[in-house]
């Protein structure tokens, strides 16, 4: 069994909990680390197989997994079990909480796009007077973004964008292809700016905690993980009001332990920490914990076109070939629109567009899908969500998981700005593509339902003031002075950007600060 | 999905009975948009053609899927035979192309192991 002596309790393994783990091994500290999932082999623990050795040929057994539109019948197994581990929505509003439960999170699976948030963000109520700023700006954060993006290898093009601010990055200056030079062009006449998608390289298989920071944390001596750890909750000393360390099970036996330490930082994921917490029943002096959940709202294929002149075969080879990202434009300098803030694309050019977007069927369709290969030019819409404290998650004690830990019940929405934005983005690209001479050949502006986009944020927000806020400016409680939450969660608003950059810079920045908080005797 | 030389259509690809497997395991709303939907294409083949949709011709079974001629849209129609068709023509369409019989023709009887897709396998 582990030792008992640790200077920090770190629960979680991904993204913010790996963070925390690689720099407060390196200062020094004895950190003990809890995850709900197993150690996986990621370089193993897959096969090839046929679609026709797959029970459902492919298509995917149709009850498991119905909030996760990513899974399918390759993938199944690498998302959380739903019976194992539910959770409960309005079911006038769905909502989609995709979870991960392995030693490395979802940085094991995440598409890696790599962004920074801007001053647009952080302080986006001095821009547009909604919500609230962070308690932190863009100056505060850079330098920590300056030292992830090197151990993650992020490759992308500077391009000088107050909107999306330039990175510490491994140069891309691959030229676009001249499919997507005349898209550029046209997008650059309406002043919408175009770049390089970033993209995090990571090194062989990975650009995960698993590769990039457990490794170097284990490496100082200083770190001892326990998988199958499932959290219950937090320990309270109930005469200094200081956490003590967290009850959990093993995942297999049920068995419950405690882990204690001097320190605990939560980093399970924005609603896995926030669902801890509530059950915890601690650090929650201002009300507001669990409130303003938000995301970024996603459509995949939201405008599906197809380029005339490769139809047939008939253009050169490496005419329509790659992709790249057109960061938020709208509402930068003045209110411009009937909705606040901004969306962002990611297009991709080359691809052959799916069956169901041609009104044709049997060999009709076989001969379209032909004719078709290589023409598609498609379009990932990625919008702001408003945080709003009407969108929050609650304890729902009528419903346990496996281990018998009361679920979460999530209740929100997308409101009229997102519609309005999303309305916007479609017409904008469809618009685009036309006046490239391209044949727009579906298009839809109903954003998915939200959690779609595994980017869900807020719920355990920072803040100035205490009463307001759960979480001071360095991702510490405001009421128990030894517990920090480093993940998603604390976040006050979001971007159109996603946000695992961030995540990561905040984990390093608050666990420098917790450090030099333990050398000075002030935690 | 018809049959070509040397590519087996969705009935020699048995899909049908795969059709019957995948629906029977699925939640109930599926298994009526399903069940509904044959329900209603039936009724309009006896309306139109005063027969069953399983002995119409290709002509006629072409008038009954209009709504496969109609431009996409995200939202699935009202109409249950709409909406049985934009389920069907994905699910038959992939079962077919995702068949062992439609692979074996196309790897010209030898059937290489390999290619497929990276399966991740449970970890315990």
């Amino acid at each position: 069994m582990a030792a008992s002596n640790y200077d920090v309790l770190i629960i979680g393994s991904g993204a913010s909990g790996g963070m925390a783990a690689y720099t407060l091994t390196k200062k020094g500290l004895k950190c003990l680390m809890l995850d709900a999932g197993p150690p996986v082999d990621f370089q193993n623990n897959h096969v090839t197989k046929p679609a026709w050795e797959l029970p459902y040929r492919g298509l995917g057994d149709p009850m498991r997994l119905p909030h996760v539109f990513q899974a399918n019948e390759y993938n199944a197994n690498q998302w959380v079990d739903e019976k194992q581990v539910p959770y409960t929505h309005d079911p006038t509003a769905p909502y989609n909480w995709v979870r991960v439960r392995y030693v490395g999170g979802k940085s094991l699976f995440w598409s890696r796009m790599s962004f920074r948030l801007s001053d647009y963000e952080f302080k986006a109520k001095d821009h547009d007077g909604f919500g609230d700023n962070w308690p932190i700006s863009l100056a505060d954060l850079a330098p920590y973004y300056d030292q992830v993006e090197p151990i993650f290898r992020v490759r992308g093009r500077k391009e000088g964008l107050k909107q999306l601010p330039d990175g510490n990055f491994i140069e891309d200056n691959t030229p676009w292809s001249p499919a997507v030079q005349k898209f550029v062009g046209e997008a650059g006449k309406r002043n919408i700016a175009v770049t390089k998608m970033r993209s995090s390289l990571g090194r062989g298989q990975l650009a995960s905690s698993l590769n990039l920071l457990l490794p170097d944390a284990l490496a100082t001596g200083n770190l001892t993980i326990i998988p199958d750890a499932v959290v219950r909750d937090i320990t309270v000393d109930k005469n200094t009001g200081r956490v003590t360390g967290a009850n959990f099970l093993d995942r297999h036996s049920h068995r419950q332990m405690h882990a204690k330490a001097k320190v605990v930082v939560l980093g399970a994921s924005c609603l896995e920490s926030t669902r801890i917490l509530l059950n915890s029943g601690i650090a929650n002096s201002s009300g507001v914990l669990g409130h303003y959940l938000h995301d970024q709202f996603y459509i995949t294929q939201s405008v599906q076109a197809v380029m005339p002149e490769v139809r047939n075969k008939t253009a050169p080879a490496g005419y329509a070939s790659g992709g790249g990202y057109i960061p938020r434009f709208r509402n930068l300098q003045t209110k411009e629109k009937d909705f606040l803030r901004g969306y962002a694309f990611d297009f991709t050019a080359g691809g052959t567009p799916d069956a169901q977007f041609f009104p044709l069927y049997g060999k009709a369709l076989d001969d379209a899908i032909d004719a078709h290969r290589g023409t598609g030019f498609t379009g990932t819409c990625m919008g702001t969500v408003l945080a709003r404290f009407e969108n929050y998650v609650r304890i729902n004690k009528d419903v346990t998981d496996a281990w018998g830990i009361p679920v979460l019940h999530v209740q929100a929405r997308y409101g009229s700005n997102e519609f309005s934005m999303a309305k916007d983005a479609i017409n904008t690209m469809s618009e685009l593509c036309r006046a490239c001479g391209w044949e727009v050949l579906a298009r839809h502006d109903q954003p998915f339902p939200p959690g779609y986009s595994i980017h869900e944020v807020g719920t355990c927000r920072m803040g100035d003031n205490p009463k307001t806020s759960v979480l001071n400016k360095w991702n510490q409680s405001w009421d128990i002075k030894n517990l920090f939450v480093v993940d998603g969660s604390s976040f006050v608003s979001a971007g159109s950007q996603n946000p695992t950059m961030t995540i990561l810079s905040l984990s390093m920045r608050a666990s420098e600060y917790l450090a030099e908080q333990m050398r000075k005797g002030d935690v | 999905m018809p049959a070509a030389p040397g590519s087996p259509g969705a009935i020699e690809a048995r899909v049908p009975e795969f059709m019957d497997f995948l629906i029977g395991d699925s939640p109930l709303e599926r298994r009526q948009l399903w069940l509904r939907g044959l329900d209603a294409l039936e009724s309009q083949s006896q309306a139109h053609f005063r027969k069953s949709f399983a002995d119409t011709d290709a002509a006629q079974a072409d008038t009954l899927f209009a709504p496969l001629h109609q431009p996409w849209a995200y939202e699935l129609p009202d109409d249950p035979v709409a909406r049985l068709l934009a389920a069907a023509k994905l699910e038959v369409r992939s079962a077919t192309y995702n068949s062992y019989e439609r692979n074996l023709a196309a790897s010209g009887g030898t059937l290489r192991r390999g290619g497929g897709g990276l399966y991740w396998l449970p970890v315990e």
